[in-house]
């Protein structure tokens, strides 16, 4: 009996390219879950989040393009995450002042204090307390490994907009963990 | 580069500048002990962020979710068994005359048959009415007859007249 084993682009991409829906759940699940927990800061609602991805992944594996697969997850897995955020506005976002760098005291002792002892706990903790939007975008840079371009078209901002919310976001978290 | 390169430093640290905007963040950085500190903290902040550990997802979640999917799809072709018995079921009940000891399966599974049947099954015409009344009420079985049926058109006792007539030329050939 000949199976169909996973949904094909028809085109370019070599026979092999597209995984299974279930092939990206065990292969990936980890890091999906990874990128929701860091989004959500929460088991519950991180499983929640990945439910929702996987569903999407599902209805969206068709489409996908033989490239990084752990980068197109976590770009449906940042996008389903401020999704549920404007639906929810269980956070609403924060205002900033324009020049966070202002609110940080920049001295030896401050830096001193950032040391290398911070526990993951500590700065999962930090992450959680950025507005959603620093907080997505940060995790896009420096969980998923998106480079700004890859980040702006995921969130469909301009460059100079990721590029501040990094900026900031690590400030703060900076500050947090000081 | 005489102002405080701010975001800039971010972008250094990530390789996300021109070459000449990196040449004059790392003049100023060079020359700016302040930013130096910034870009040593930024650079910490980031090592930080980066070395967080992957989460190990709960095995059940996955599973749950695999699951779920082969449910989903096994539920159609449920479905579909389901629908399929419920409709023979309703052919038995419906077609099952008392006299008729032939298979009512397949009567129910002709029933469908605008004309009431088919070629080769062996049932009473009474049985073959029972199919075809209501048949031969739809547009496409009684197109020679709209302008009577407009007019009241046949009675029921000349439709199962009609039907058993049909039925009869089949089985004769």
């Amino acid at each position: 009996m000949v199976r169909r084993r996973s949904p094909r682009r028809t085109g370019d991409a070599p026979p092999g390219d597209v995984p299974t829906w279930e092939e990206v759940a065990r292969r990936h699940g980890d890091f999906v879950y990874t990128v929701a927990y860091r989004l959500t800061g929460d088991h519950h609602d991180a499983q929640d989040l990945v439910q929702e991805v996987l569903l999407r992944v599902q209805r969206g594996l068709a489409t996908y393009r033989p490239g990084s697969m752990e980068a197109w997850l976590g770009r449906i897995t940042t996008n389903a995450f401020l999704d549920d955020v404007r639906r929810r506005r269980r956070r609403p976002l924060v205002a900033l002042p324009d020049d966070p760098d202002r609110m940080v005291p920049s001295s030896p002792a401050v830096d001193e204090a950032l040391a290398a002892d911070v526990l993951p706990d500590d700065v999962n903790d930090a992450l959680q307390a950025l507005p959603d939007d620093y907080r997505a975008t940060v995790v896009l840079c420096d969980v998923v490994g998106l480079r700004y371009e890859e980040i702006a078209a995921a969130l469909a901002v301009p460059v100079g907009t990721v590029r501040s919310r990094i900026h900031r976001g690590r400030v703060l978290l900076r500050r947090a963990l000081a | 580069m005489r102002e405080h390169p701010g975001d800039l430093l971010s972008a250094r640290l990530d390789g996300e500048l021109a070459p000449d905007a990196e040449a004059a963040v790392d003049e100023h950085v060079a020359a700016c002990a302040a930013c130096r500190r910034d870009l040593d903290a930024l650079a910490r902040t980031r090592t930080l962020l980066r070395g967080l550990p992957q989460v190990e997802a709960p095995p059940d979640l996955l599973r749950r979710q695999v699951d779920v999917r082969h449910r989903s799809s096994r539920r159609g072709a449920t479905v579909a068994l389901v629908a399929a018995g419920v409709a023979v079921a309703l052919g038995m009940v419906v077609a099952d005359p008392p006299a008729d000891g032939g298979g009512p399966v397949t009567q129910s599974l002709t029933s469908d048959a605008p004309q009431g049947g088919t070629p080769g099954s062996p049932r009473s015409p009474d049985t073959v009415g029972t199919f075809s009344a209501p048949a031969t009420a739809s547009p496409a079985t009684t197109a020679g007859d709209g302008g009577q049926a407009g007019e009241g058109g046949p009675s029921l006792a000349d439709r199962l007249d009609e039907a058993a007539a049909r039925l009869l030329d089949l089985l004769g050939g």
